[in-house]
């Protein structure tokens, strides 16, 4: 036998001065009464009474003892080996994947059923049990007894990455050998098998198989200098029948096309849009914006009806040039060469001490290179590149030993053997690395995109190479559009919307804006301090003036999948509902004793028994 | 000079001087207002009670006090100097005055002195009523004797007279101590010593007597006493208290039982103690006794002047 609470058993010493008090009480005092007549004629009355009256004396130290062990173990709460119940613990795991948004009879989604079946399961549980909530991205309720505040605190989680199964089942596991997982989801668990088998894991299934169709894959891609972009997406069909729907395409909400979708069981359809403004005259497509391939009509899981874009502006850039009096021929050849082919959208050159005039009017639509000057401070805000500023730290031939490959401006490129005469080391990312030190860098954050050579063109034999153009057209395309970007334009439903660079502004709130819900979110150091999942459709990130946008889509199609699969294991049922008793706390019913047994005392008294 | 107002106390028969040269004996803690009150009062005899000498107390018999009765003719052998000249002088008739007759009475104080009494403070409040109403006896020149009784009557003081007696008295009654059991027939069956004439009988007690009060007042009643009942019981025995187990000692035989005392056990006690004392009140009224009931803690003040007021026991003095 076990206590949960043995100091409680402290309590069993009242049982000395209960035992003290009752021979005390028992014991027969002398009382001196003036004529013994009138009592003898009232005892002999009450004496014939009842033959109980030769156990009351005893039945009142009974019911006193009995009240104490009672009272002790409601403080202590025993645990007897098959007697008293053994308090379980279950770890409650809350599917909480994209397909969980698939709605169900009644126009409640899986994820709806999901909580309410949870909810009903702690219901089940008998008292002193414990759980505690995971949804499979991780975020955890612990374990408390409290089940009732545990339900009250039950929400439909967010939409999540679905890490693996196995590990978000084996952390619930973890606190225990006791804890069983219940697992409430939409179709059954795979890889968990073994743990199926031993009935740690229980599975209570939400939603009915059914038929489906959707996307399940996209992709928006332009060609450097493209005035159009190429949708590319892939539709399927779920089910063992055809299915007819039909496709329509939308620009900033405003639809602009639509066409029949005819899907074959089973064989994924390739479609493919293209956005050419040219062929959508008034769309305004060259500025950019939000475009949206929806299947109609709806079915029971919309959200794979949705293939949502965000696509860049069609219109080249402008460049300015800042110089100290005359440009470099050799960039501003380099640069005509980009506006011909259509990169850039006009030429400008500017000595430097326009510079103050015109640094208002630069905002991210501009490309603004400075040759051979560094005014400070530098344009806020959009695509800065630098050549051969003058200042300190000046190395007469350095030697170029590694570049950064992976950044966007080097996309493509080779330094190897690239002679310069002499160049600044420069402090930041490196791009292109000399044995002295950087003679290359790059920086990006939201709204302002940053390449600085250390060298002028003149200074170096770059200009004279393919690298210099191909330099020019990746920083032209990456620090017109992306680079601009703290987010990426797409995100998987349940992915974190987490800015890949750091923000336009330090500190402050950023809103996260889906639809008709928003969140803010803490921003420290230009970096946000949380990320919230959602989608599917647009979201927006807004702060400080600035904003936004980026796509979420499923584009699963193990998600959109919602037919029955061959193999699963359903494993044990859930347990079985605690009898009505268990869930009465056992300190209640022992107390409640104690009551009764107090009740008969009184009873006794009352009656002359004691 | 000690204050009126002062109490006075005295133990073991010692004395005090007190106001106008009076003093205050034994347990008893009687002040001066209360001597006052004690002087005011009459012991009141139901009865026409005639005694040898003259004294306070005003009889319809016409005698030789100072308080005018009525007018007679005068008849040869009167005394001459209660003839009223001046009704003579008008009327031309003689008639002599006649006064109303003040006769003592002889007081008896019969205190039950057995060990049912020592319960309670009964007997301390039965020896400071011995000690009040021989206080008026005295008072109103009355002839007081002081009989304790149990199984049989002991005279303690005999044929007292006076205020100057009261001492004596009052250290006799103090230094009583409860014995013995009570047996009134047996006590009461012979004569008690008597003076000429009728006396009252002041019967103190809680009338506890296992072979019956009644027989042995009616011996008091065959000797043509005026008999007043003093019904003298105790708080603890009018409502016991206690709870539990109890070896119950009758403090008269020694005798004891064992008993748990229950509420309802206590309550038939109750209901049986009152219809005893309802017994003997209604004994007392049907033998045409004054009857009073005392609580042992009531004031000494209240018990006399209220409770032996309301009971006829005592009146205020004309």
């Amino acid at each position: 036998m076990s206590f949960d609470h043995p100091q409680g058993l402290w309590l069993l010493t009242l049982g000395v001065p209960i035992l003290v008090f009752h021979f005390y009480k028992g014991r027969i005092r002398k009382m001196p009464v003036p004529m013994l007549l009138f009592w003898e004629q009232v005892i002999v009355e009450e004496e014939q009474r009842t033959a109980f009256k030769r156990i009351r004396h005893w039945a009142s130290l009974l019911i006193a003892l009995s009240a104490l062990v009672l009272l002790t173990s409601a403080v202590s709460l025993p645990n007897v080996k098959g007697f008293t119940r053994v308090k379980a613990r279950y770890a409650l795991l809350l599917d909480n994947s994209p397909a969980m948004a698939a709605l169900e009879s009644g126009g409640r989604t899986r994820a709806d059923l999901a909580v309410e079946r949870a909810k009903s399961f702690l219901g089940t549980l008998a008292y002193g049990d414990q759980a505690s909530v995971t949804d499979l991205s991780g975020t955890r309720i612990p374990f408390t007894s409290d089940l009732d505040g545990l339900a009250g605190r039950l929400r439909v989680p967010k939409p999540g990455p679905r890490s693996p199964l196995r590990d978000r089942v084996l952390e619930g596991l973890a606190a225990g050998e006791d804890v069983i997982a219940i697992l409430f989801t939409d179709r059954l668990p795979q890889g968990v098998e073994d743990l199926l088998e031993h009935e740690r894991l229980r599975v209570v299934r939400v939603g009915v198989p059914k038929d489906n169709s959707g996307w399940v894959a996209g992709l928006a891609s332009r060609r450097p200098g493209d005035k159009s972009v190429t949708l590319s997406l892939k539709a399927q069909a779920f089910s063992k029948t055809e299915v007819d729907r039909e496709e329509v395409l939308s620009f900033n909400g405003k639809p602009l096309a639509r066409r029949p979708l005819h899907l074959a069981p089973g064989a994924p359809v390739d479609r493919e849009w293209v956005l050419d403004p040219t062929k959508f005259p008034g769309s305004k497509l060259e500025d950019g914006g939000l475009v949206e391939v929806a299947l109609e009509p709806a079915d029971a899981f919309a959200v794979d009806d949705e293939a949502s874009f965000v696509i860049p502006p069609l219109l080249p850039p402008p460049v300015i040039v800042f110089h100290p009096g005359q440009p470099s021929e050799l960039l501003m050849h380099a640069l005509e060469t980009l506006q011909s082919g259509g990169l850039i959208r006009e030429l400008n050159q500017a000595p430097l001490d326009r510079y103050a005039a015109l640094r208002s009017k630069l905002g991210e639509g501009w490309i603004v290179v400075f040759d051979r000057v560094s005014p400070s401070p530098l344009p806020e805000r959009g695509a800065i590149l630098v050549l051969g500023a003058p200042g300190p730290g000046i190395v007469e031939k350095p030697a170029v030993i590694d570049w950064a490959r992976e950044a966007p401006p080097n996309r493509r490129l080779d330094y190897a053997g690239l002679n310069i005469r002499k160049s600044r080391m420069l402090d930041g990312e490196p791009l292109v690395s000399a044995l002295e030190g950087a003679v290359a860098t790059w920086s990006s954050r939201g709204g302002r995109a940053t390449v600085e050579l250390g060298f002028a063109l003149e200074d170096s034999d770059l200009a004279a190479r393919p690298t210099f153009l191909l330099l020019l057209i990746n920083f032209v395309e990456w620090a017109s559009w992306r680079g601009l970007r703290s987010f990426r334009t797409q995100y998987a439903m349940g992915e974190p919307v987490r800015a890949e660079r750091r923000l336009w502004f330090d500190d402050g709130e950023l809103t996260f804006a889906e639809g008709d819900r928003a969140e803010r979110i803490p921003v420290a150091q230009g970096v946000g301090q949380a990320s919230p999942a959602s989608g599917p459709g647009f979201v927006r990130m807004s702060a400080a003036g600035r904003s936004e946008w980026a796509a979420v889509n499923l584009f699963d199609a193990d998600q959109s999948d919602f037919r029955e699969k061959a193999g699963s294991v359903a494993g044990a049922p859930p347990p079985a509902p605690a009898p009505w008793h268990a869930k009465v706390p056992y300190a209640l019913v022992a107390v409640s004793g104690v009551l009764l047994l107090l009740l008969a005392e009184w009873l006794l008294y009352q009656r002359g028994a004691i | 000079m000690v204050s009126q107002q002062k109490k006075w106390s005295l133990r073991g028969g010692a004395e005090l001087p007190g106001a106008e040269g009076r003093a205050i004996v034994g347990l008893m803690a009687f002040d001066a207002a209360f001597l006052q009150t004690l002087e005011a009062l009459n012991l009141l005899a139901r009865r026409t009670l005639a005694g040898d000498d003259r004294a306070e107390r005003l009889t319809p018999r016409k005698g030789a006090s100072l308080e005018f009765a009525d007018y007679r003719r005068y008849t040869p052998g009167d005394e001459i100097r209660y003839i009223d000249w001046n009704v003579y002088a008008r009327h031309g008739n003689l008639f002599v005055k006649e006064f109303t007759a003040e006769e003592n009475v002889h007081v008896s104080v019969l205190l039950d002195i057995s060990r049912s009494m020592d319960f309670g403070g009964k007997f301390r409040a039965a020896k400071e009523l011995a000690a009040a109403l021989g206080y008026i006896g005295l008072s109103n020149y009355d002839t007081l004797s002081l009989f304790t009784f149990g199984s049989e009557v002991r005279p303690i003081k005999k044929f007292l007279r006076g205020k100057g007696r009261v001492f004596e008295l009052l250290s006799a009654v103090d230094a009583l101590e409860p014995e013995g059991q009570t047996d009134m027939k047996r006590a009461f069956g012979p004569a008690l010593p008597r003076l000429r004439g009728r006396s009252l009988v002041l019967l103190i007690t809680d009338f506890y007597d296992l072979s019956g009060y009644s027989e042995g007042i009616r011996e008091l009643l065959a000797q043509r006493f005026g008999i007043h009942l003093i019904h003298l019981v105790s708080r603890e025995e009018m409502a016991p208290q206690a709870r539990g187990r109890f070896s119950l000692l009758d403090l008269e035989t020694g005798q004891s039982k064992d008993a748990t005392l229950l509420p309802r056990t206590l309550e038939a006690y109750v209901r049986r103690f009152r219809a005893f004392c309802a017994d003997v009140e209604e004994f007392g009224r049907s033998h045409e006794l004054a009857y009073a009931r005392v609580i042992s803690d009531d004031p000494l003040e209240h018990r006399v002047v209220e409770i032996l007021r309301a009971g006829g026991i005592v009146e205020h003095r004309r």
